[in-house]
């Protein structure tokens, strides 16, 4: 992926997560909790973590635009 | 040939607990047909030595894990490994499905390669969201429900002998109906409902399997 999509998706998946309230919390199976605001903390150091959040939501956006 | 569904249902901290409750439906279903032999493997139970034990057979095994995992270990009760490289080799000709961290990554595919027919886990941390004020009873946590949805999609599809393939493609359609429902956060801005959204799509995107597609149980 080039760095310009990439940078484009970031900034997508950032203000998606910014319309999230920061203080919800995810379970994670690896008995640990995680808040949007930690969320975009990765996307936004751009870590593996981030990277990775940065596909789901993508995927996400995939599925919500997807026809039934 | 004899069917026998073994699940593994530790429960001694938060998470397990969850997974614990996503699971109470299909074992009560699987008690219920009588072409199926039950192995129920709870709390302490969920341990090496049971799961070894009910490996130990060639009847035709769909093995349900139901734990904290890593790349190359499954844990049961008080996070003991109950399946890793020293053992998975138990799993030949069976189907096995891993409710757990990363185990698909490592362990599925060394279980493949070992014999297993299919392996079936998550690619990477299985996230869910709960509702913080009902934690301690994950059964009446509405928040944990889509989670709970689908993890019965899938293993309810296995049990009832769907190939493993078309068992995934199922569950990917039900997580995506899902993500539609909890998808935008307009409704609820202050609520979980968008937090409920990433995580099933993270999901989605960490589901998957190895070996045999057309594997059954």
């Amino acid at each position: 992926m080039s760095d310009n999509i990439y940078e484009e998706q970031k900034k997508l998946v950032l203000a998606r997560l910014k319309t999230i309230n920061p203080e919800s919390k995810i379970m994670l199976g690896t008995k640990r909790n995680i808040s949007i605001k930690e969320l975009i903390n990765h996307v936004e150091q751009g870590d593996d973590f981030g990277k990775k959040i940065i596909q789901a939501q993508m995927n996400m956006l995939k599925v919500l635009v997807a026809e039934q | 040939m004899a069917k026998q569904f073994l699940i593994t249902r530790p429960r001694h901290d938060k998470e397990t607990s969850y997974l614990y409750s996503f699971s109470k439906a299909i074992v009560q279903i699987a008690k219920e047909d009588k072409t199926i032999r039950v192995r129920e493997l709870a709390d302490s139970k969920a341990n090496r030595t049971e799961v070894e034990r009910a490996l130990s057979t060639n009847d035709l095994t769909l093995a349900f894990f139901n734990g904290h995992g890593d790349e190359e270990t499954v844990y049961g009760h008080k996070d003991k490994p109950i399946l890793d490289k020293d053992n998975v080799k138990l799993t030949e000709k069976k189907v096995v499905y891993a409710l757990a961290c990363s185990s698909l990554v490592t362990l599925g595919e060394l279980s493949v390669q070992h014999g297993a027919q299919a392996y079936v886990g998550y690619r990477d941390e299985f996230m869910w969201v709960g509702d913080h004020s009902t934690s301690a009873v994950p059964d009446k946590d509405k928040n944990a429900a889509p989670f709970r949805k689908v993890c019965h999609v899938l293993i309810h599809s296995l049990v009832s002998g769907m190939p493993v393939g078309k068992a995934i493609e199922k569950t990917r359609t039900e997580y995506k109906k899902l993500i539609k429902n909890y998808g935008t956060s307009e409704d609820d801005p202050f609520g979980d409902i968008a937090a409920i959204g990433f995580a099933l799509s993270w999901n989605l995107t960490c589901l998957d399997m190895t070996g045999n597609p057309n594997a059954t149980f």
